[in-house]
Order: structure tokens, then C-alpha cells, then sequence
């Protein structure tokens, strides 16, 4: 039953069928149906924006997302892709302002010292009107100094243009309350139709509103505008909603719509009166004339001040030239590239001051008697020296310092030669002290000793204790580490405090009577020699010799044999050349005690006398 | 890149003489007058805040007090927030926001703070904690203010303005 219908069906329909099968592959196939669509796409998109606005509409939501993730993902490169856009705005933008900026300009050289503007000047000296002002009132018809475009339900301002700083200063409080008062006069005073205000006066001001469905436009003219204007304005408006009318709905993009403001920007026109009847004909000419009457005076007063710049220059350099020690000026005369200064310089001078571009210099060198650079010479000789040189008016130098007889003489010498000295007087001039000799001044040497200094050799003679020299040879070796000290011909002597120690303790022992052993006799020579030495360094000391005897025999003789003993070694001391005025004698005999034998106390002793205690003178 | 300004429109809603001006001057100028004032029609005075790293500049519509007449309507048109003004002394004034928010539908979409005023009169202090309680329910946010003192008057502000960025 199936195949006979199918058979039927293929019979009748063979054509239709083939094509559904085309038509489904083409529909079912994604490869071939984006093909198919991709053939029609640019038609289909076309007629759609043409006739269904709600196609436009829906497809503003996905291409501002696709956009704003473009300008995420790519910034740099719509960047790239919006400088060629962006850019010529911005030009035109600037070359708006400059193109102001020229005509305030022109309006000014235009007038320049025209009869004209000196009667408006007369006019401005005598009303107190500002001369600007009044030759904006007779140049200028009207001028579109502030465009504001105003939310029109908010009263927010979504963008503004004009001359920041003239005049409403908080614009948008400026927006809110002129937004506010338009509310206001509608609901209080309009009709049921929905008009609105449309002008208002602000002294010199007017104010005109250009309402729009969204937003409307509140411009400040300064002028008397016309009518058509108002036509221009509106227009303006009608394609700022036009163009922008996702942009004004969204109130968290105002103050940020830069394409706006350009188109506000374009509403700052300024419109300028025809020339005056009288003018029309000689206008032009007398104004090329005056213009170039203007240049002409400018040029002479230009050429009139280079001239004098020039001679204040050369007068100024003049001056200088002729201050400067060292330097003679011979001629100075402008040349092709600036001045140039012909003069004899000494190799001193210095020309610093004056050395900026455009002044050359052709020099002779010669040598300058001027008592500076005498004065600098003579410093550079000096050099090196412990010496100094000043130089008076008459010529003659005075040195002071320390030098050697060589280095003083050879600088004198020097100096007679230099041109400009007369005389040299070197009074003041002191010898240097050799190391050895400010050694000296610091650590005299020791009395009794004679020190002799050749080739870096000391030789010491004399006779000195052992304290003073060993402490001063100290010094000498820490001052001179390296010097050869001679010490053969230094006799140094106990110390006075070891002499009267050793003189002390000196015992003569007499075995019997004043009988002098041998070893006693030895102990006498030594004691004289040590109280020779001792009255050597102080001829004031003196000694006591006691005799003393043990307790064998009578009180009596006992004194006599004691007294005898010491006279016995005074006498032998005397012998030995000690001054017998310097001895005193005494005697210690045994008072009482056990009458034996006792060799140990038949002796004599003896004591150094110090000065303070002693007896003797 | 430091977020751009954004500007938003406010307005002040409140009977005659509870202090809506005094409060704007506060809040702005930061001085009291004792002297009272009526405001005819409007005042506009701006203010800019910054709040959480994004400047709001706050564009102040202080509408004059009404008594019967609803001349308030056409300034609230495009409002982006009311301050909704009180007087704890006057039991009336708090009665009359609440009818206007019963009457105005459109407006409860609007983000509003209620500032009941006048607290540095306590001994003239008349409203009680269950008017509080309902102001509460219906505004959202009620604060105690004094324009004289200065108490929770920048607060009540910034307030408003927090809740106009969250509404962005």
C-alpha cells in the first residue's frame, strides 16, 4: 500500500519533492544555511532598519554591550581605530578657538589708530565705558557666550560650553533654578497648551530657552540676535536628540558626553555689524591703508629699537673693556656677525666677563705694569716658598716669612728682574729653625754637658747624673729614632740620693785603739771619693763622723779613745782632698753595759748633713 | 582613573517651618539662623560629597513648606532622592509627609531619608516611639536632627546619598 502511494507521489509531486529535500539540507544544514542567510543578511538588515523602529531599538542594547567588551578586551586597538576619528574633532575644536582668538585679534588691528576707534577711545575716557565694551556695541551684532543643555525634567545639566569663569560659576545650580523657575512660570502662568519661557533679560544679557523633548537648551547672548537664531539654535537641538538620545536618558553619563560639547561648542557664534554705509565704498582701501601704516610704524620703531639696543651694547662693553686691568682697548667696530674688539691683553687678563656671543676679539699680547697683575705675579713666584710679597705703590716689595739664605737670595734675584719692582726689602724675613734646634728650645740639655750635633750625629761631654740624662736621652731618641748618639766622653754620676745612702752606711771598723785594717782603709778612699762626688753636685752637704768604742776600760777613756777615732778618719779623709770644713766629729762611747769585748763597737760611722738640718754654712 | 562626578537631584519635602532650609544651610554653609525665613517657590544649592571613592554631586531642590496646595509636584519631576523633613515638636508635620507618600505612588520608588527636627527642643518634644516606629516603616531611615546643633544633619545627607549610588 506504502509504495503504491509513494510510487503515485513520486509520479505527481517528483519535481516538489526534490526541491523540499534542497530546501531542507539548506535549512537543516548549518553550513548551508548560513550561507544562504549570509546572502541576504545586508539586504534583510537594511529593509528591517528601514521600516520596523523597533528592529533599531533592539539592536542598540547589544552592540552598546559588544562595545563596552570590545573596549575592555581591545582597548589599544579602538584607541587606534578612534585617534583618526577623535583626533580632527579635537583639531577642529582648537582651530575653533584660535579662529576666535584671530577675529578678536583683526577687530583690534582693524580699528588700530583708526578716526574711528580714537572717537570711541574719547567716547570711553569721557562715559567711563570700557573701551572693549564699546567697540563690541559698535562691531559686534550679537555674540552666544554660554550654551547650556539642561535634563528637562532633573534640571541637571548634561553639558555646557562657553566662557569658563565669566559667568555662572555654579552651573548647575545655575541649570537646577533656571529649570525650577520654568516650572514654576509654567504652572502658574501658562496656558493649558504647555508653553513655556522662552527669554528672559539679564542686563546685558538675554537669555533664550530652545525647548526640546528631553533636554532643552538655555543659550546667554550678549547683543541683539534675530529671529533666526532661534531657527538655528532649535535645529542644533533637534540633532543633539537626534543623535544622542540614549546618551541624554542615561543621567550617570552627564558632564561626560565630549561629542556634545563639540556640538554646543559650534553654537558660540559670534556675528559681526555690516560696515557702515558711509565706509562701504573707502572701507577696505582705508583700511588697507591704515594697516599698512601700522606695519610701516611698527618696522621704523622695530629698526629704531634695534639701533639703540645696538649702541646700549656698545657702550656697555666700552665700559667693561676699559675696567679691566691687563687689557687696552684699541678699537671696537660691529662686523658681520656681531661686534669685534681689537686690544693688547696680558697673559693675565682676564676677559671672562665680556666673553658672550656675539663679541670677537682680535688681541696683541703685552705685558702690564698694573699693580694687581704685578701683585699676581709676584704671588706665583712665591709659590711653593714659606714666603710673602706685597708690593707697594713705589715699587718695592716687602717679603716676610722664613726661608733659607739660598731660596731668599734666588727670590731676590728674581724679583729685581720683574718689570714693576724697584726694591726688595727681605728685613722681615727669618731663617727657618731646623728640627734640632726646636728640639732644643723644648728639652735644654742637661747642665755640665755639652751636646754637639754633626752629620746627624750627637755627641754628648761632661759629667751629669744618671736621672737628668737617662730622661733626655729618652726624649732624643723618641724625636730622632734614627740618630747616632756619641756617649763616650759622658761621665754620668750616682744619684744624690744613692750617694748619701752609700755615705751612710759606711762603717771604718778600728780593731784597737785607731788602728786602721786594711779593708778600712779601702772603705776611707771610697767614702772620700763618694763625699767628693756628693759635694760635687752640692757643695753645701757635710758629714758627721761619730766614734764609738765598747764598754772594756773607764767612761773616761772610753770619750778620749772615741773622739780619737773619729779625728783619726777625719785626718785620713782630709788626706784624700775632702774639705775638711765640710767634717764634723762626734762621739757615741759605751755609757754603760757588760765590760766585754766587743769588736763591732769600735768603729766610726758617718752621716750625710742635709743643708736644711745641718750646722755648717 | 579617578571615577567621573556623577550629579544628582534631591529635594527637600516637608510642612511650613520645620527647618528645611536651616537644615540645607547646615548641611552647605555650615551656619545656623535663628531668624525664620519662608522660601518662596525653590532654592537650589549644590554640594558635592565623596562617598566610597565616587564623587556625587548632590543638586539641592529646598522646596518652600505647603500647606494645602501641592505646588511641590512639578519641582519633585526627575528627583533622584527626597529628604523627607519632620518636626518632633508638631505632630502635624509628620502627618502630612505621611499622607503625601499615601497619596503619591510614583514617588515610593524614589530613595528617601526621614530627618525629624528640631531635637535640640526636648523639653517641646512631642512625637512618640510608635510614630517613630511607623515614620520608620514607611521612609526606610529616620534620624533625630538638629540644624541649630548641627546633629545628624551631614549624616542624614550623606545617608540619602549612599542609598542614591546604591540605586544607580
Amino acid at each position: 500500500m506504502n509504495s503504491e502511494s509513494d510510487k503515485i507521489k513520486q509520479l505527481l509531486l517528483a519535481d516538489e519533492l526534490a526541491l523540499l529535500q534542497q530546501l531542507r539540507e539548506k535549512v537543516l544544514e548549518s553550513e548551508h544555511f548560513s550561507e544562504a542567510v549570509a546572502d541576504v543578511l545586508a539586504t534583510a538588515t537594511q529593509r528591517a532598519w528601514k521600516k520596523d523602529p523597533a528592529y533599531q531599538a533592539s539592536l542598540a542594547k547589544p552592540i552598546g554591550e559588544g562595545l563596552k567588551t570590545a573596549l575592555k578586551r581591545e582597548q589599544r586597538s579602538i584607541i587606534d581605530a578612534f585617534v583618526p576619528v577623535i583626533g580632527p574633532m579635537i583639531r577642529a575644536s582648537v582651530s575653533a578657538s584660535i579662529k576666535k582668538l584671530m577675529a578678536d585679534l583683526n577687530r583690534i588691528l582693524e580699528l588700530g589708530l583708526s578716526p574711528k576707534a580714537i572717537k570711541w577711545r574719547w567716547q570711553s575716557w569721557k562715559t567711563g565705558v570700557p573701551f572693549a565694551e564699546l567697540v563690541f556695541l559698535n562691531t559686534v551684532e550679537y555674540q552666544v557666550q554660554h550654551a547650556f543643555l539642561i535634563d528637562k525634567d532633573s534640571g541637571l545639566l548634561i553639558e555646557y560650553a562657553g566662557h569658563e569663569g565669566e559667568l555662572a560659576r555654579d552651573k548647575d545650580a545655575f541649570s537646577a533654578m533656571l529649570t525650577a523657575i520654568n516650572d514654576f512660570v509654567a504652572d502658574t502662568l501658562a496656558d493649558d497648551t504647555g508653553s513655556r519661557l522662552r527669554s528672559a533679560e539679564l542686563g546685558e544679557y538675554q537669555l533664550w530657552i530652545i525647548d526640546g523633548p528631553r533636554a532643552y537648551l538655555a543659550v546667554l547672548i550678549k547683543g541683539n540676535p534675530s529671529e533666526r537664531l532661534r531657527e538655528s539654535l532649535q535645529d542644533a537641538l533637534d540633532k543633539i536628540h537626534f543623535l544622542y538620545a540614549e546618551e541624554l536618558a542615561n543621567s550617570d553619563q552627564y558632564g561626560q558626553l565630549p561629542p556634545v560639547r563639540l556640538e554646543l561648542e559650534d553654537l558660540l557664534i559670534t556675528k559681526n555689524r555690516q560696515a557702515d554705509d558711509d565706509d562701504n565704498h573707502t572701507g577696505l582701501s582705508r583700511q588697507k591703508g591704515w594697516i599698512a601704516a601700522l606695519v610701516l610704524m611698527a618696522l621704523v620703531a622695530w629698526g629704531g629699537w634695534r639701533y639703540l639696543q645696538h649702541k646700549k651694547q656698545l657702550h656697555n662693553l666700552t665700559a667693561q673693556l676699559k675696567h679691566i686691568p691687563g687689557f687696552v682697548l684699541q678699537d671696537i667696530r660691529s662686523s658681520d656677525d656681531g661686534l669685534l674688539v681689537t686690544g693688547l691683553k696680558d697673559p693675565l687678563a682676564d676677559l671672562s666677563v665680556v666673553r658672550h656671543d656675539g663679541v670677537k676679539f682680535r688681541l696683541r699680547p703685552y705685558l702690564s705694569l698694573d699693580a694687581s697683575l704685578v701683585q699676581k705675579r709676584l704671588q706665583r713666584l712665591s709659590e711653593g716658598t714659606a714666603l710673602q710679597a706685597r708690593l707697594a705703590e713705589n715699587g718695592q716689595v716687602t717679603l716676610s716669612g722664613t726661608a733659607s739664605e739660598n731660596t731668599l737670595a734666588s727670590l731676590r734675584r728674581q724679583l729685581l728682574a720683574m718689570p714693576g719692582v724697584n726694591a726688595v726689602d727681605s728685613t722681615q724675613v727669618t731663617a727657618p729653625v731646623s728640627p734640632w734646634q726646636r728640639f732644643l728650645s723644648r728639652n735644654p740639655v742637661p747642665e755640665n754637658i755639652q751636646a754637639t750635633m754633626t752629620n746627624q750625629q750627637l755627641t754628648l761631654q761632661g759629667e751629669t747624673s744618671g736621672t737628668q740624662i737617662k730622661s733626655w736621652l729618652a726624649a732624643v731618641t723618641q724625636a730622632f729614632p734614627d740618630m747616632a748618639i756619641d756617649t763616650r766622653h759622658l761621665r754620668v754620676l750616682p744619684d744624690k740620693d744613692a750617694l748619701i745612702a752609700a755615705i751612710n752606711a759606711s762603717v771604718i771598723t778600728m780593731p784597737r785603739g785607731t788602728q786602721i785594717t786594711a779593708e778600712g782603709k779601702q772603705s776611707i778612699t771610697s767614702l772620700a771619693d763618694k763625699l767628693k762626688l756628693l759635694q760635687q753636685q752640692d757643695p753645701r752637704m757635710a758629714i758627721t763622723l761619730t766614734g764609738s768604742t765598747d764598754c772594756t776600760g773607764s767612761p773616761e777613756a772610753n770619750q778620749k779613745l772615741a773622739q780619737r777615732r773619729a779625728e783619726h778618719v777625719k785626718q785620713a779623709l782630709v788626706q784624700h782632698g775632702v774639705d775638711k770644713q765640710r767634717i764634723q766629729t762626734d762621739t757615741k762611747p759605751c755609757a754603760s753595759g757588760p765590760a766585754r769585748l766587743d769588736p763591732a763597737l769600735r768603729r766610726v760611722t758617718t752621716k750625710v748633713i742635709q743643708p736644711a738640718e745641718g750646722h755648717l754654712p | 582613573m579617578s571615577a567621573p562626578v556623577l550629579t544628582r537631584k534631591i529635594c527637600l519635602l516637608g510642612r511650613l517651618a520645620v527647618g528645611k532650609t536651616s537644615l540645607v544651610r547646615r548641611f552647605v554653609e555650615n551656619v545656623f539662623d535663628e531668624r525664620y525665613q519662608t522660601t518662596v517657590g525653590v532654592s537650589i544649592h549644590t554640594k558635592t560629597l565623596n562617598i566610597n571613592a565616587q564623587t556625587i554631586k548632590l543638586i539641592i531642590w529646598d522646596i518652600a513648606g505647603f500647606e494645602q496646595v501641592a505646588h511641590y509636584q512639578q519641582y519633585l519631576r526627575g528627583s533622584h532622592g527626597v529628604l523627607w523633613v519632620a518636626d518632633g515638636t508638631e505632630p502635624a508635620s509628620w502627618q502630612k509627609l505621611l499622607a503625601i507618600h499615601q497619596n503619591h505612588q510614583s514617588i515610593h520608588a524614589v530613595p528617601g531619608v526621614c530627618l525629624i527636627n528640631k531635637h535640640d527642643l526636648l523639653d517641646q518634644w512631642r512625637i512618640r516611639n510608635e510614630d517613630i516606629a511607623h515614620l520608620q516603616k514607611v521612609f526606610g531611615f529616620v534620624l533625630f536632627s538638629s540644624a541649630k546643633t548641627g546633629e545628624n544633619v551631614e549624616q542624614g545627607f550623606t545617608e540619602l546619598a549612599k542609598r542614591l549610588l546604591k540605586d544607580q
